[in-house]
């Protein structure tokens, strides 16, 4: 019982839920495009950098009672993140849930476990995007300023840094309309001023990518799915062709060829239509 | 499930919990190898694995200042192109947001070179010449002078007086109209309806200094005298 109710790692749980999903050639994960499958597959395998922990700088320890060298692993502590925390940019930070022992104070008392929450401060902030042109209210942590001043702007930190790392849904969004936005330079960055539209695409050169693979950044395996059942959906009305069409198309080909006789083809005037004729034979020549 | 529970029973109890900041935690078991090759998170952690140990509060050390380059010419603080270290609450609530600085990269530093060099062969214009205007423009200047004696109104009088508020100036930046004539026998006109007197800050800028006369109270000059000497 007690395992069911500890927190396990967020990215494993998720491999074993949606590989099978993955693999099968039936289902409609297996026919998203490569480039999103790859950057899935690198989600879920890479581990993120130790925020709430200090990985030890050792690859191995001696044990001096047997004589024996032992490896060192690095184990990383299980962090929770709350709703709030998709909503802001954090960092990589959450709330991390475990057990302690109360300090020893005073006379001496019975030293039971207690339950303990480690909660971030958080702090709400105004950051201005470039690429953008617009700004955003959002709420951030001591850690997320650090590293947007490591990086030297806030549209640097947001392209720089992996998936893994950021942890949040909305820099992921941000993160996708500004690649979709350098994709389609003429038109929605900076339009009206050319000089500023070529400063800031030199800026930000490196990080970018074609408008198909752009689109696909930061979607969750759910939104993808949607995103691609839209895309067949369209594509299906437009391979589908009415034969009205078709037989335009046919006879239009027969005639400048000459295969049909336009003579032969037309209704003579003075002849009786077929119409008028099964009429008089059947009804009209009885009375 | 396992939150849940953590969660309520933090609400009732532990009031401890409540503080905030960002922990760095230690393992105190440690948990056994794991095959070569396999992930690390594949492995079901146990309840005792859950004890830590809190080994350092990063929220609770010193930040330090920023540095940063200004855009534009910013009151209190600097001039357009110039490198400046200021405190973290002016950077992140009123500097970055309102786009009057950026983060000095090099393409920034070459954008701003020009400014900052024209900066050294401008005459020096100090970014608190402002503020100090705005001080001295509310201020109401006591001139103590001594009733006795006989006096005319000097650039040296309206000094010390500055001098007593704790502002410091030279006789060249005191203007006195030449009009003005206050002598020992005409002083109580003054006491009421005040004078003005001009005061330059700068080369561009300059004060009306609202001021009036005060007879000087010797009996407290003689008290702050004799505890002084007593202090010594």
């Amino acid at each position: 019982m007690s395992r069911i109710l500890l927190p396990k790692f967020e990215r494993v749980k998720s491999i074993g839920r949606h590989l099978p999903k993955w693999t099968d050639p039936n289902s409609i994960y297996y026919r998203l495009p490569e480039h999103y499958k790859k950057r899935q597959i690198e989600f879920l395998n890479t581990l993120p950098k130790p925020v709430h922990y200090k990985p030890s700088e050792k690859l191995y320890e001696v044990d001096h009672e047997h004589g024996v060298k032992k490896p060192i692993q690095n184990v990383p502590v299980v962090v929770l993140y709350p709703s709030q925390a998709k909503l802001g940019i954090w960092g990589g930070e959450g709330v991390v849930a475990g057990y302690k022992r109360p300090e020893q104070t005073g006379y001496k008392r019975p030293q039971y476990l207690t339950t303990k929450l480690w909660r971030p401060k958080i702090l709400k902030m105004i950051f201005y995007s470039e690429i953008l042109d617009q700004y955003y209210a959002l709420t951030c942590t001591r850690r997320a300023l650090e590293l947007i001043e490591e990086a030297k702007g806030f549209d640097n930190y947001i392209l720089n840094t992996h998936e893994v790392d950021l942890k949040s849904d909305i820099g992921m969004q941000l993160k996708r309309e500004m690649l979709v936005r350098l994709a389609k330079k003429e038109t929605d960055l900076y339009p009206n001023d050319k000089e500023k539209q070529e400063v800031i695409y030199n800026r930000y050169k490196h990080f970018v990518l074609p408008l198909e693979e752009a689109e696909w950044i930061g979607l969750k395996p759910w939104e993808a799915v949607t995103k691609l059942k839209k895309i067949e959906e369209e594509k299906l009305k437009t391979s589908i062709r009415p034969l009205k069409e078709v037989f335009a198309e046919e006879t239009l080909q027969k005639l400048s060829s000459g295969e049909i006789d336009l003579e032969a083809a037309q209704i003579k005037s003075e002849e009786k239509s077929l119409f008028k004729r099964v009429l008089e034979e059947n009804f009209f020549k009885k009375k | 499930m396992f939150t849940n529970k953590l969660v309520l029973a933090n609400r009732s109890l532990n009031f401890n919990s409540l503080r905030l900041y960002t922990c760095i935690v230690e393992r105190l078991e440690k948990v056994p190898l794991v095959p070569r090759g396999e992930d690390v998170r594949k492995f079901n952690l146990k309840s005792k694995h859950f004890h830590y140990k809190l080994v350092d509060c990063l929220h609770t050390k010193k930040w330090g200042n920023v540095d940063l380059i200004l855009t534009e010419y910013v009151e209190g603080i600097g001039h357009k192109g110039e490198l400046v270290n200021v405190p973290r609450h002016t950077a992140y609530y009123e500097l970055l947001p309102s786009r009057l600085a950026v983060y000095p990269t090099d393409e920034y530093l070459e954008m701003y070179k020009a400014d900052r060099e024209a900066l050294v062969s401008k005459s020096k214009v100090s970014p608190y010449a402002m503020k100090t205007k705005e001080e001295l423009s509310n201020m109401l200047l006591d001139v103590p002078m001594n009733i006795d004696s006989e006096w005319t109104l000097n650039k040296d009088h309206i000094r010390i007086a500055l001098r007593y508020n704790k502002v410091m100036s030279t006789n060249d930046s005191i203007f006195l109209d030449e009009s003005l004539k206050i002598d020992n026998k005409n002083w109580k006109n003054f006491n009421q309806e005040l004078f003005v007197v001009k005061l330059k800050v700068n080369d561009y800028v300059t004060v009306d200094l609202k001021c009036r006369i005060v007879p000087l109270n010797v009996a407290k000059l003689w008290e702050e005298f004799t505890t002084f000497n007593k202090t010594i």
